[in-house]
């Protein structure tokens, strides 16, 4: 305990004192803060569609960015609070697992998150809980949806976001933030970089806290949990010359979260998580030929992930548990890009995968799988004109020691019939192998009154997507776009309900590979620029699924989502004002007492700030501001205002 | 060697800073790892304690282990308890068996009065006397005890998984061809924990020997 206060301590000293250090500098400096680009996307280099990098205007795969710029307007701290706000993103939260990502209707377990284009570890029942990354030293987070399992291999089904890490443009940089709100809520995190010569590194360190919460007053357990978390990250780039560079980092995190379950018969627990996760990574990277456009990029990360699990029950230890989990990642990998000429970029690579996992929850207590991987791209401008076509045929084979090999072909194509319009279509195939807890897992919640237990027989689940995009551009101040896609799925691993014997036993589920499944729908999106300072973003998701096993829809999917937000900046004043509302349709969940659908609601986030300098910015700002959110099937902190302060120089 | 000792020392540092959240065995505190409840070598009289609750008894059963039987000898009174032989009624968890029909053979019949108040039943009924039976045509593959017949003496929540007592009384006639009332109130202590089942009971005063 005294260790933890103790970093957390030093997490908070360094925030706190980032702040402080930076005042004089900020009162002192008169500029107002300079208009934002009103063009970003056109200079943004995105690397995920493709795994090369390319500007976004041209990238063959439609790529979906969210800027810095982007991410301080919206207020969010974390990336689940960046990502809720985007359109299509479904983003779920719980009180113990924090939260997940669905995209086109597919569960978090098929959507790839990489940090830097390395998988995030750490996966519990098989969602990445995006509430553990803050959004202090994030640069952009791209988005591609659609299977990427032909570049990334598993889990990238339903799509694939990518963090991309903020690296230094100035010789020195500093930032701290700081924001308190209701419900105790704290976040403070400072930022110190440098930029000299051949040398470029940054430091990063952050803290913050917030109370449980109750959507229920009528007993005593909590919807979500107070936690403490204390990060901290370094990066180190070395570029002794054009053609080679050397990037090290490090990342931890430590997260304690502390709740309370009811259990049947007045039963009470006092439940505690305390997360910690150190990932290290190394990448030299080598570019040489014509316009150094051709590159190799070696890479090596290793990421250790351990989870305590306490349920105390109060005054009895009789249903009292203790877990721990221990999940090992690591992966080399090494990929050429090779420009071949005549309009051909070549992308070949090879991975190798080692992930370990010990946990009290697994029947073996342990258990560790390898994985190798080959894969190879063609990006094949047909014609560089107008107009203007491209082909990427791309083919991965993985081969794990659980499950064999799994080949995931792809095909994408570009045509630009246009200036302003891009036309796009991929075909793909992906996979899914059982994770170790469905394979494996044996666990009792007498909190809740259930007991899952895994199923070695588990197949690998494998997937066919389509995905039809049109991008059109008719002024420089919008930008449309549309996406229709379909996602059919093969051998789907699911929770079931097992006959019981008796109704007073726990409920028992294990996992199956359902039959079959697909998702379909339509992703409309708009975002205009009609003047400078003034930016509208429209999304509209329909997504259609079903079950074809029971016949009958997936659960939690909303059918229809619309996502509105505003940014309105006063460049000369220093003013800005954002909002983001989305508006969630009913949701099908079917729970042992009969199926029940969730109503539509409606969340709504505000902000508004002022820069007194471009160094200095004070905000205040308001997340769910129609206080949306019950106790079953959405549970969501209340409404929540927050004051807080951004300096930098 | 310092390209590989940093990582270790990183990892190291970060795993020793970390608390441990195992909850020592202290007060209420003790934790284990809680797949199924075992049994242990506890023995039978542990698990039972009785208090005197005007002329009737209020025995509370331990029988949260799911792989032991915690038996009852009604016809010893407030000592019933650690009794293997001439034992009236076994429990664990939710089940509860007698001592007759296809359970045992100590004679054991049982007469469920749905609806009737406990201090209203004054002697044993004529009729309606039911034994532990082979397992019928039902979901489980348990023997048919009394307690599950006719709808089981608990009611099921399936909202938050919680058993409750029904609104029975039963009448036992034990290996001693006494009668007993009795009614079951719970399935959890005061913690909360599930098994353990309070029961009042009482001896009736006459009996008029039953279906035999």
């Amino acid at each position: 305990m005294g260790a933890r206060a103790q970093w957390l301590g030093w997490a908070l000293a360094i925030s706190v004192g980032g702040c402080l250090a930076l005042a004089p500098i900020a009162a002192s400096a008169q500029p107002r803060p300079p208009a934002p680009a009103e063009d970003p996307e056109e200079q943004v280099i995105v690397v995920t569609g493709t795994r090369t990098e390319r500007r976004l205007a041209d990238s063959p795969v439609i790529t979906e960015v969210i800027t810095r710029q982007d991410i301080e307007a919206s207020g969010a701290e974390d990336l689940a609070a960046v990502l809720e706000e985007h359109p299509g993103m479904d983003v779920n939260r719980s009180s113990i697992s924090g939260a997940n990502l669905r995209i086109q209707g597919l569960d978090p377990q098929y959507v790839l998150i990489l940090i830097n284009g390395e998988r995030v570890g750490g996966r519990v029942n098989g969602a990445v809980d995006l509430t553990r990354i803050p959004v202090a030293d994030i640069q952009r987070v791209e988005i591609v949806r659609g299977p990427s399992s032909a570049l990334y291999g598993a889990d990238a089904i339903g799509g694939v976001v990518n963090v991309i890490t903020r690296r230094p443009t100035q010789p020195w940089e500093a930032e701290a933030h700081a924001r308190y709100g209701m419900l105790d809520t704290v976040d403070t995190s400072a930022r110190a970089a440098m930029l000299r010569g051949p040398v470029s590194a940054s430091v990063t360190a952050g803290y913050r806290r917030r109370d449980a919460f109750d959507l229920d007053p009528s007993n005593v357990a909590t919807n979500g949990s107070t936690y403490d978390s204390g990060t901290a990250a370094g990066r180190f780039e070395w570029q002794p010359s054009r053609s080679f560079s050397l990037v090290a980092s490090c990342d931890w995190l430590m997260r304690h979260q502390r709740g309370v379950d009811g259990g049947a018969g007045g039963a009470v627990y006092d439940r505690q998580n305390l997360t910690e996760t150190l990932s290290v990574s190394l990448a030299p990277e080598y570019r040489f030929g014509p316009a150094l456009a051709s590159r190799v990029r070696v890479g090596a990360w290793y990421t250790d992930y351990r989870d305590q699990y306490s349920l105390d029950q109060r005054n009895s230890n009789a249903l009292d548990q203790f877990q721990e989990t221990r999940n090992r990642i690591g992966q080399v990998s090494a990929q050429l890009d090779h420009d071949l000429g005549r309009g051909h970029l070549l992308t070949v690579g090879a991975e190798g995968y080692y992930e370990g996992l010990a946990a009290d929850r697994l029947r073996a207590g342990s258990g560790d799988r390898q994985r190798g991987a080959v894969f190879i791209q063609d990006q094949w401008t047909l014609r560089g004109a107008l107009p203007r076509l491209v082909i990427v045929p791309g083919a991965r084979l993985d081969v794990d020691s659980q499950f064999g090999a799994a080949p995931t072909p792809k095909l994408q194509v570009r045509f630009d019939p246009h200036r302003a319009v891009a036309l796009r279509a991929s075909y793909g195939w992906g996979f899914r192998a059982p994770s170790f807890q469905e394979l494996l897992l044996s666990f009792e919640n007498p909190g809740v009154g259930y007991v899952v237990t895994g199923n070695a027989d588990l197949r690998a689940e494998t997937s066919r997507s389509v995905n039809l995009s049109a991008e059109w551009r008719p002024r420089r101040w919008l930008w449309l776009t549309t996406n229709l896609f379909r996602n059919d799925i093969d051998d789907l691993i699911d929770t079931v309900l097992l006959p019981r014997a008796n109704p007073a036993e726990a409920e028992r589920y294990t996992y199956r590979n359902i039959t079959r499944a697909w998702t379909m729908g339509v992703e409309l999106s708009a975002r205009l620029r009609p003047r400078a300072g003034v930016v509208l973003d429209l999304g509209y998701t329909l997504t259609a699924t079903r079950d074809l096993t029971f016949d009958r829809p997936l659960e939690g999917r909303a059918m229809h989502r619309v996502n509105l937000g505003v940014q309105l900046r006063h460049a000369r004043t220093g003013l800005e004002f954002s909002s983001r509302a989305a508006v969630v349709g009913p949701r099908q969940f079917y729970p042992t007492t009969g199926p029940a659908m969730a109503p539509l609601y409606a969340s709504v986030d505000a902000r508004a700030a002022w820069a007194w300098s471009r160094h200095g910015q004070v905000f205040v700002a308001c997340d769910n501001v129609l206080d949306a959110g019950d106790p079953r099937f959405l549970i969501v902190p209340p409404r929540v205002a927050y004051l807080g302060v951004t300096i930098r120089r | 060697m310092p390209r590989r000792t940093l990582p270790l020392l990183l990892l190291t540092l970060a795993t020793a800073c970390s608390p441990d959240l195992r909850p020592d065995d202290a007060g209420d505190g003790g934790a284990m790892p809680l797949v199924d409840v075992p049994g242990g070598d506890r023995p039978n009289a542990e698990r039972v304690a009785s208090r005197r609750d005007g002329a009737a008894l209020v025995t509370v059963v331990d029988a949260s282990a799911s792989d032991q039987w915690v038996y009852l000898d009604l016809d010893r009174g407030e000592q019933a308890g650690d009794a293997m032989a001439g034992w009236d009624l076994a429990i664990q968890r939710f089940k509860v068996r007698s001592n007759g029909g296809v359970s045992g053979d100590g004679g054991v019949e049982i007469a469920r009065l749905a609806g009737a108040r406990f201090e209203d039943v004054i002697e044993a009924p004529m009729t309606g006397w039911l034994r532990d039976a082979v397992d019928g045509d039902d979901a489980n593959s348990d023997p048919d005890y009394v307690f599950d017949q006719e709808g089981a003496w608990y009611a099921y929540d399936p909202m938050d998984h919680s058993l409750a007592p029904r609104d029975l009384v039963y009448v036992v006639r034990t290996t001693e061809r006494r009668a007993v009332k009795l009614r079951m109130l719970g399935y959890y202590d005061g913690a909360g924990t599930s098994g353990v089942v309070s029961l009042r009971w009482q001896e009736l005063a006459s009996h008029d020997g039953g279906a035999q």
